[in-house]
């Protein structure tokens, strides 16, 4: 299998060699005998242990970064906020990283290229396999810089692609087609193997890019999920978490984070199917560890899945950076209004005390369910629904009764059919 | 101050000033339609946009420029 998937990656080197630079040639050719190595050592070893794989989920607030070791070999998905760049690098050193063979920036939002241009600037690194969709941030454009300034290039995702990291591989499950300006949905997701162990990893892929990757027809069962945007309801869709049906969970958030991360109504998901869960805000860095067969934690799970969804109350508590440069905002751009506007009528199993909070978590059907009113066009959404983001703000309008609102004259989105 | 949305989280524009630190912007308050990527100016009647098609533009170009080229094809 290894092998195959390993033949299959030389031979889209090869194609790719074709026209390249003379820069991306021999990056090219360094990347074909490494992974030539790595199948040699997986066909003579198979009747070892098989190799250790871990993967830590960093604590980087309210943002992602994963580093995946394999035999040696090191990957980073995501390079947390902005200023995380320099967190993120010193615990790559920590953990004895000196290359990456592959940086995977999902996608192109400040949360998880952020500090890529950091890792970039001071790792040797091999392939960097980017979404083609850009953002107008300077955090995005640093990226860029940092990539050409070291003389690298991008790598598109290619769906059903396998690489080897190790002994380990993962696949390339999205972005499955051209997601205009949805940044969250041109994700880059990949599942990821060692042995009989896999994960699943989509950036911030929502609802959308989940059906796309159901429909693609790869096998997503995974032992682990990374819990897709922070454990916002616009993510893990009750499909795509049945197909992954997953035995544990993780979630990478920042605590007391401005936007109700993660949702009730995500938590409620992952309890009703027993699954374990584990939350940076709340443990830390997070480190599965991997032989082959089994996954063992460095920590214990949550010991109530559902419990402490994402409020906006204790915005101040939080110890990492993204909450710091939260907490600057209420100075320049009167936050407060986010932070603390008056007190939810909706959701009470969630007790979040921001609007973007209660609008959030009211999704969830057990509880009164607050809808997105847009007042032009007499249509109503699911908060999560990504027409919400699009309705302009002098007809934004919510409530919570359902009835009331279609009596008035209001229809349900057809997208999210709320 | 002038500021680009870098992503909104529901009805929070999450938004990254010129010296790069970030802000959370309630929605509302922003110019109707604003999308990601949008630049925005406050001014003292409130946030008006700015047009930035040329940085996007560019940073679009630089981008493209990176892909590997049977990306592109």
């Amino acid at each position: 299998m290894k092998k195959l998937a390993s033949v299959f990656l030389a031979l889209i080197i090869l194609f790719g060699s074709a026209g390249c630079t003379s820069t991306s040639r021999s990056a090219s050719s360094e990347k074909a005998s490494s992974t030539a190595t790595a199948a040699t050592a997986t066909a003579s070893g198979a009747d070892s242990t098989a190799s250790e794989m871990k993967v830590h989920f960093i604590d980087v607030g309210q943002a992602d970064s994963i580093l995946i070791q394999s035999d040696g070999h090191n990957m980073l998905v995501d390079g947390g906020n902005d200023e995380d760049g320099a967190t993120v690098v010193s615990y790559l050193e920590s953990q004895g990283v000196e290359s990456l063979d592959y940086i995977i920036a999902t996608h192109p939002h400040e949360d998880h290229v952020g500090g890529l241009d950091d890792v970039i600037n001071t790792f040797d690194v091999e392939i960097i396999i980017a979404p083609q969709k850009e953002s107008t941030t300077q955090s995005f454009e640093s990226f860029l810089d940092a990539v050409s300034h070291k003389g690298l290039s991008l790598t598109a995702p290619i769906v059903g692609t396998t690489y080897n990291i190790g002994d380990a591989s993962f696949t390339i499950l999205s972005p499955n087609g051209d997601y205009g300006d949805e940044l969250n949905d041109w994700s880059v997701g990949i599942k990821l193997v060692n042995g009989s162990n896999s994960f699943v990893m989509c950036g911030d892929a929502e609802e959308n890019s989940e059906k796309d990757i159901l429909d693609n027809g790869i096998d997503i069962s995974a032992d682990v999920l990374k819990i897709g945007h922070h454990g916002s309801s616009t993510s893990t869709s009750q499909s795509f978490l049945d197909a992954v049906n997953p035995t544990y969970a993780v979630i990478s958030c920042g605590a007391g984070n401005d936007y109700g991360h993660p949702t009730a109504e995500t938590l409620n998901k992952l309890a009703a199917k027993d699954i374990k869960l584990f939350r940076t805000d709340e443990q830390g860095t997070i480190i599965a560890t991997s032989d082959g067969t089994t996954i063992t934690w460095n920590v214990d799970p949550v010991a109530d899945t559902a419990a402490n969804p994402g409020t906006t109350t204790s915005s101040e508590s939080g110890s990492t950076a993204s909450t710091a440069a939260a907490s600057t905002t209420s100075s320049v751009t009167a936050s407060s209004e986010v932070a603390a506007p008056s007190t939810p009528a909706t959701s009470e199993d969630s007790t979040p005390a921001s609007a973007t909070t209660s609008v959030e978590s009211s999704t969830s059907e057990t509880t009164s369910t607050t809808y997105v009113l847009n007042t032009n066009t007499k249509k109503f959404h699911r908060s999560g629904c990504r027409y919400v983001k699009q309705i302009k703000a002098s007809n934004y309008a919510t409530s919570d009764n359902r009835d009331e609102i279609i009596a008035e004259g209001y229809e349900p989105c057809k997208v999210c059919d709320p | 101050m002038k500021y680009v949305i870098d992503r909104i989280e529901g009805v929070v524009a999450v938004c990254e000033a010129e010296d790069r630190t970030m802000h959370n912007i309630p929605l509302p308050k922003l110019p109707m339609g604003v999308k990601e990527g949008d630049k925005i100016s406050e001014t003292g009647k409130g946030f008006v946009l700015v047009d930035n098609s040329a940085d996007r533009e560019r940073i679009k170009s630089k981008m493209n420029g990176l892909f590997k080229r049977e990306s592109e094809e």
